[in-house]
């Protein structure tokens, strides 16, 4: 039973051969790449193959801030990461995978009346489809972070905040290794350091990849490599309207643990939580650029420390441990990309912008559900890479602004 | 961002000192087609290696320029300014 | 048990001022000099805390704040390197992660049942019952975590020093003195950076002081600028460099580098490596020659080559027995000591302290007892690459140092010293020369050719080859592989197994370096267990991304300044003067209101009122062809506007969104004055001088915003204000609502529009700011015996909105089109071309989904900004304004409801929380729907 498979190593994924052909190769071995692998093979879908140019979750899945939250700002976004954080909160006892999920809470600091209108806008639509967020003010904030300075000192006081209690962080590695696990145990290959440079079309229709390990057969691709969307998407012939940004992060050295609740502060740009491990995890905007650099800037370093201090001020004499960076596919609305394109089999899953990782157990199901039942889900219906071409997009700018 | 930028007319500066505005775009026609017009509002290059694009030198001069930079070194090899561009290098938006 | 030697030249301590300190509960005696460190060491504590995870007893052992496990709370402040921080009189140390106290430690049990946590074991239980993990989680969470968070606020400001040198050398050891003294006395401009209190480096640890005294002297003696305490913490884009120092940021850009970064010593591993008393020999070179401690009576010395028998040299003199373990079983060894040949350590023995180790050859699994209580590592070195790597720099793995040297360095880059693989001060130096003359080149200061040539072989990489100790022992019992975060080897082996079997996996699962050292201490074993483990050499097995701060930083240090900007108006000490509540709009600082809202709105409506409105965002267009610019940018016609008439206009991107609304004001036949809305200024510069360049019109944009202050003079009265205070005609014939005259005001010159955004009688004074003082005493003057009132933004938008007037970016959004915000009027669609135009046909086909409309709604209660339009229980729509207006008689504001909605007098539910009323639409503004008062 359960305390003797503790004590034996657990095989996490196998090695395979590559074979030349498969029903459904998977491009980009991220937590989305993985968990539709593992929808799929829950549907009995199982000659899938996924393949990553370096290792599983190399991407923006092993660099995230790993916060995961439902209070977005439109009906559509909302219904959506609710269903996605309600998959979350037993994904770990379907997988048999502790995520490590801590729901302690999630606050957006509004420091000016702007960003108060938003939080009562945001709350209302939360409300009234069902999620728990409401707002809250300088009292109230304080019995939740009492090391939050809600003095006058700073420059813009905090004036309220969302709080959605059931946001929370998880660990995203574990995300992506219990997907990976459960995949590989259903017959679906993992192919690390393999590179895909090309996608064969054929008279509108995909027929395979090519990589640099050889080539496969494939009647259906699916893209989900974030950042790099636009290039992946290129090989198949689609044009996107993806631009990709850089985003970065730092955590502190560790500290016994002070903070319960995760901070998000839409003026300062900020967001702040304290890992299991006690290391105070800071992230901010992405680049106001377009880049494929993960490096880390000074300049970031330099303001986002700043902005920190304002927040928590008695973080000035603790340490910057380690620096980091990632790309984010960012769209014209700031809502993602998912599911059929003009080429036949060719499916995306992208446009996640700084949004990606929350939205990881829906989009594998909802991806999964489109190839099992070749039908799109409602849920995701409003995403498709059409609305582009329609103009009829579905903005998410507001929740999206420094959306952790 | 901590790369330096030529400005055509200041000279090499941070790049903190500029306002990025975008790979160059050609904005369709008042006759467009729905595809046309789509394309040019929404699609991108965005490619992973040279790109041309706007820059302006908000904390200086706040002339507009364009650049061919590397998008994944950052490495900027030319600078001009917008008289200076070739009409034919005008690039297409995404083809419709 | 340590103890304090006899005085020696070059030590660091002042043994004529004791200085005392806190330890917990003990009383620590100590000279100036001392670091927390190394008065610890002479104080006989051997335990300077417990570790991450198994909290493991843990002692000093590399003495250069490149290890965990000295990370001690220090006058409140979590995870200082007691190794070099320097002890201070008075000062209060803890040792952290143990309670009651390090020594004996409750959680102790967690090394004892370490058994029950294999690697990643938290992902492998707890996730049933579901609530396991929710329940066991707040304790996990409370045993992370080392010190503990400071309780006091830091609002210390720090300094940011930009610097641009000719070159800049990064370490002050023997290379980095030799760099820096060549090329000042070439004549090259040169900061020389080191994070310790003086130069030296490993030099510091020499018995003899006379080479690093000549070479201090040397290189600090010239013109060249040093920075001690600072540290190089990163490289970044473009070659600036971040360095940390007292206080002070250092951001550096300079022609060359030279990078001296030396190396760091790594420890073997075998079981019990991590004991206190097992130290690198850079710890113990320190404490006898700078601070006067031996650390230990009998000492064990492993060593791979030649050098580490200088430590074994050191020790001897200072009074210790020594035995010397050489990994090396050919001959060649300096006699002195009762030397293993061919042997390794197999395992250290002890509790508390090191008391034995068993010695024999590699691969075997127990040998020989040796009793001691000090075991000293000399023999993995790895050089300091980090700042290399990350600037660029590619490494190699050499053979015969056994270890990643930089091979190709990036332009006007070197590496010298240690980092490159020198193995002798000798070859440190010259290497350092060479390149200090190369730089001092490069920036344009003549050298001699014939100094380099012979530098160069000099300086040439010898030495003899290096035998490692093996990646792992085959003895039973834990051995560290990272002692940041207590990862054994098999614990390594284990999750390779499981299928972690690259360096960056194994790294995300089992968190090796990712601790405190950031790699320093343990990368290359690391690298050599996951190379053993996945089948690889080292040479095979690169290092995981060199990432910054090599060496970590102050939040506060990178915070630097911590300057806001704010803006205020040249009219704000007469707002201060008048009692004005001020709130931030963007980055201004404006007046929310002077005595009350209300009263403000009724003295504007019966009387008139002031409001400063230097913040709009104005621009000058002129040119040729500023008209087709305008036309082009904005959906309205301009081509008919008349000379000294002005216009509303909203301006729309290409999607036919909404981006801004302002007044135009047509100055001259090829000249406008165009207004923006305050916070949108700088966006709405780049958009317009955008197009500008892309379509290479020949109009000039010249943004006056600040240049020019404005006032809005509003209210029945106001024009009776006006006439007092200029000779020009402003009656209403001869200057009727939307027109604009040039004339004096007050004496100052000034451009006048006559537009009114709060719905009365109003006159928009535009003038050179420096007057603003002037200007607002002499209307608030003229205006007394009318009953002026100064009024700030919150009466503005309470007018504003009795007239239905939109705020863009309140009232509107990221997808708002001029059809379904009520400004369709504005569209001249039969324009050749304007942005939004081709998009906007489409819109106004299909016709809006949304439409934005007024409403009023009962007195008792105020729906807030934000609130949600409910339809069956669905949002549907949102209440974007929203006051009370005494003019009008209860609740008036703006909301977004669906088109179908949008008739005179149709109802719809509005809700917030748990509150709820019912507004009703008005299509016509509440308050003098015909604009009389207005264009009056």
């Amino acid at each position: 039973m359960h305390p003797i498979r503790y004590f034996r190593p657990w095989r996490m994924w196998r090695r395979h051969e590559m074979k030349d052909a498969y029903d459904v190769v998977i491009v980009g071995g991220g937590a989305h790449g993985l968990a539709i692998a593992y929808e799929l093979a829950k549907r009995g879908i199982r000659d899938v193959a996924v393949l990553d140019k370096s290792y599983i979750g190399a991407g923006g899945s092993g660099r995230n801030t790993t916060i995961v939250r439902a209070n977005y700002r439109t009906p559509e976004g909302v219904a959506f990461y609710k269903e996605s954080l309600r998959l979350y909160e037993q994904l770990a006892q379907e997988l048999d995978y502790n995520l490590l999920l801590s729901q302690e809470g999630h606050l957006t600091l509004a420091h000016a009346e702007r960003a108060v209108i938003v939080a009562h806008e945001r709350a209302e639509v939360n409300r009234l489809l069902g999620v728990d967020s409401r707002v809250i003010y300088p009292d109230e904030i304080a019995k939740l972070c009492p090391e939050l300075d809600l003095s006058t000192h700073p420059d813009f006081p905090i004036m309220a905040a969302l709080y959605h209690p059931p946001g929370g962080v998880i660990r995203h590695d574990a995300v992506v290794w219990a997907y990976a696990r459960m995949a590989d145990r259903m017959g679906v290959h993992i192919h690390q350091g393999t590179d895909v440079t090309d996608i064969d079309v054929r008279d509108g229709r995909v027929t395979g990849v090519r990589t640099n390990r050889g080539d496969i057969a494939a009647g259906i691709v699916i893209s989900a490599v974030a950042g790099w969307t636009s290039e992946v998407c290129r090989m198949a012939g689609v044009e996107t309207p993806i631009v990709t940004h850089p985003l970065q992060a730092f955590v502190t050295e560790p500290l016994k643990p002070f903070l319960d609740v995760i901070l998000v502060s839409a003026t300062l740009h900020v967001y702040i939580s304290q890992t299991d491990r006690g290391e105070v995890l800071i992230g901010s905007e992405i680049e106001p650029y377009t880049s494929y650099s993960q490096e880390s800037t000074l300049d970031f370093l330099e303001v986002t420390a700043a902005h920190s201090l304002e927040l928590l001020p008695m973080l000035g004499k603790v340490k910057l441990m380690r620096a980091w960076g990632g790309l984010c596919d960012v769209t014209p609305d700031y809502s993602p990309i998912m599911g059929l394109t003009d080429v036949e089999g060719f499916l995306i899953d992208g446009g996640w912008g700084t949004y990606g990782f929350k939205a990881t157990p829906i989009v594998g199901v909802t991806m999964a559900d489109l190839i099992a039942d070749n039908q799109v889900p409602d849920l995701i219906a409003p995403f498709a890479l059409e609305r582009f071409w329609k103009r009829e997009l579905v903005s998410e700018i507001a929740a999206a602004a420094v959306s952790h | 961002m901590t790369f330096l930028i030529t400005c055509p007319n200041c000279g090499p500066r941070e790049a903190l000192e500029f306002s990025f505005g975008g790979e160059t775009t050609r904005r369709a026609s008042p006759s467009a087609t729905d595809r046309e017009l789509a394309a040019a509002l929404y699609f991108r290059r965005n490619v992973n290696g040279w790109q041309t694009e706007w820059w302006v030198h908000q904390s200086g001069c706040r002339a507009w320029f364009l650049a061919e930079r590397h998008t994944t070194t950052n490495e900027i090899r030319r600078t001009y300014r917008p008289q200076d561009r070739p009409r034919d290098e005008e690039q297409e938006a995404a083809p419709a | 048990m340590s103890e304090r030697l006899p005085a020696r030249q070059g030590e660091a301590i002042r043994r004529d001022r004791r200085i005392r300190f806190r330890l917990e509960r003990r009383t620590i005696a100590a000279f100036e000099g001392d670091t927390v460190g190394s008065a610890l060491a002479a104080a006989g504590v051997t335990i300077t805390g417990r570790s991450f995870k198994y909290h493991r007893p843990r002692g000093l052992s590399c003495m250069t704040g490149s290890c965990p496990n000295c990370l001690m709370q220090i006058d409140g402040i979590p995870n200082v390197r007691a190794c070099t921080e320097p002890a201070r009189e008075g000062m209060r140390v803890e040792r952290q992660n143990a309670w009651p106290s390090a020594d004996r430690d409750i959680h102790g049990w967690l090394n004892t049942f370490s058994f029950m946590m294999p690697p990643g074991f938290y992902y492998k239980i707890f996730q049933h019952p579901h609530w396991a993990w929710p329940l066991v989680e707040p304790y996990i969470r409370s045993k992370a975590g080392l010190g503990r968070v400071p309780q006091e606020p830091d609002h210390r400001r720090r300094r940011r020093i930009n610097l641009h040198p000719d070159v800049l050398v990064i370490g002050a050891g023997a290379a980095g003195l030799a760099a820096t003294a060549e090329a000042a006395k070439a004549g090259a401009s040169v900061v020389l950076l080191d994070q310790g209190r003086e130069a030296g480096g490993h030099l510091l640890g020499e018995a003899s002081s006379t080479l690093r005294s000549a070479l201090a002297r040397e290189a600090l003696g010239s013109r060249a600028r040093f920075l001690a305490e600072t540290a190089a913490f990163g490289v970044f884009g473009g070659g600036l460099i971040g360095a940390s120092g007292p206080d002070a940021l250092y951001r550096i850009r300079a022609q060359h580098v030279i990078f001296a970064t030396g190396a760091v010593e790594g420890s073997a591993v075998f079981p019990g490596n991590d004991l206190p008393g097992v130290m690198l020999s850079s710890a113990v070179h320190l404490l006898l020659h700078r601070y006067g401690v031996l650390p230990g009576r009998r000492a064990v010395v492993l060593t791979g080559d030649n050098v580490g028998y200088s430590t074994a040299w050191a020790l001897k003199d200072a009074g210790a027995e020594v035995t010397v373990v050489d990994l090396r079983s050919d001959g060649g060894w300096p006699e002195g000591f009762p030397v293993f040949a061919g042997a390794t350590i197999l395992s250290a023995h002890g509790r508390r302290r090191v008391s034995a180790v068993s010695v024999g050859t590699v691969g075997a699994t127990s040998g020989q007892k040796v009793s001691c209580d000090l075991v000293v590592n000399a023999c993995v070195q790895t050089p300091s690459t980090n700042l290399l790597a990350q600037a660029g720099a590619r490494l190699v793995f050499d053979e015969t140092l056994q270890a990643f040297l930089p091979d190709e360095m990036p332009d006007r880059m070197w590496a010298v010293g240690a980092v490159a693989g020198a193995r002798s001060p000798e070859a440190s130096v010259a290497q350092g020369r060479l390149a200090g003359l190369e730089a001092a080149a490069g920036s344009g200061h003549p050298v001699d050719a014939a100094s380099i040539a012979a530098l160069r072989s000099e300086a040439a990489r010898s030495g003899d080859p290096i035998v490692l100790p093996p990646e792992a022992s085959a003895a039973s019992g834990k051995q560290f592989a990272c002692v940041c975060m207590d990862v054994t080897a098999k614990e390594l082996t284990t999750a390779a197994a499981e299928g972690f079997d690259s360096m960056e996996l194994l790294k995300r699962y089992t968190t090796i370096t990712m601790g405190p050292c950031q790699g320093k201490a343990c990368m290359a074993s690391s690298q050599r267990l996951c190379g053993a483990i996945t089948g690889r050499s080292f040479a095979e097995t690169s290092p995981t991304t060199s990432r910054p701060p090599w060496v970590p930083v102050e939040m506060g240090t990178l915070a630097g300044a911590r300057l806001t900007p704010r803006k205020e108006t040249t009219m704000h000490d007469r707002h201060v003067a008048a009692g004005a509540e001020f709130m931030w709009a963007g980055d201004w600082r404006r007046p929310h209101h002077y005595t009350t809202p209300e009263a403000e709105v009724a003295a504007v409506r019966n009387r008139v009122g002031l409001i400063d409105v230097s913040t709009l965002g104005t621009f000058r267009i002129k040119g040729p062809e500023s008209v087709e610019l305008l036309e082009r940018l904005y959906p309205n016609r301009f081509s008919d506007l008349a000379v000294g008439r002005v216009r509303y206009g909203v301006m729309l991107n290409d999607e036919g969104v909404i981006l801004d609304d302002g007044a135009v004001v047509r100055l001259a036949d090829d000249e406008f004055f165009v207004t923006v809305t305050t916070g949108n200024t700088a966006a709405l510069e780049r958009w317009i001088t955008w197009w500008n360049a892309d379509w290479g019109l020949d109009a000039l944009i010249l943004n006056v915003t600040g240049a020019y202050g404005a006032v809005n003079l509003a209210g029945p009265r106001a024009r009776d204000v006006m006439t007092s205070l200029t000779d020009a005609d402003v009656s209403g014939s001869a200057m009727p609502y939307m027109t604009a005259t040039r004339m004096a005001v007050a004496d100052v010159p000034s451009l006048v529009l006559r537009i009114g955004f709060v719905g009365e009688t109003g006159y928009e004074i535009h003038f050179p700011s420096a007057y603003g003082e002037h200007l607002w005493d002499a209307v608030m003057g003229a205006g007394r015996s009318h009953g002026i009132v100064a009024f700030g933004l919150e009466a503005q938008r309470i007018l504003r909105l009795e007239k239905q007037h939109i705020l863009v970016g309140q009232d509107t959004d990221a997808e708002s089109d001029p059809y379904e915000a009520g400004l369709g009027w504005m569209v001249k669609d039969d324009k050749e071309d304007f942005l939004g135009l081709r998009s906007l046909r489409d819109l106004k086909e299909r016709g809006p989904l949304e439409r934005l409309v007024g409403f009023t709604a009962p007195e008792r209660w105020l729906p807030p900004e934000g609130a949600s339009v409910v339809r069956e229980g669905a949002w549907v729509g949102r209440v974007t304004s929203a006051r009370r207006s005494e003019a009008v008689g209860g609740v008036v504001g703006l909301a977004w409801v669906p088109a179908e909605w949008a008739a005179d007098g149709s109802t719809f539910e509005i809700q917030f929380g748990g509150s709820h009323t019912i507004g009703t639409v008005r299509i016509d503004p509440f308050y003098d729907p015909r604009g009389e008062r207005l264009r009056s």
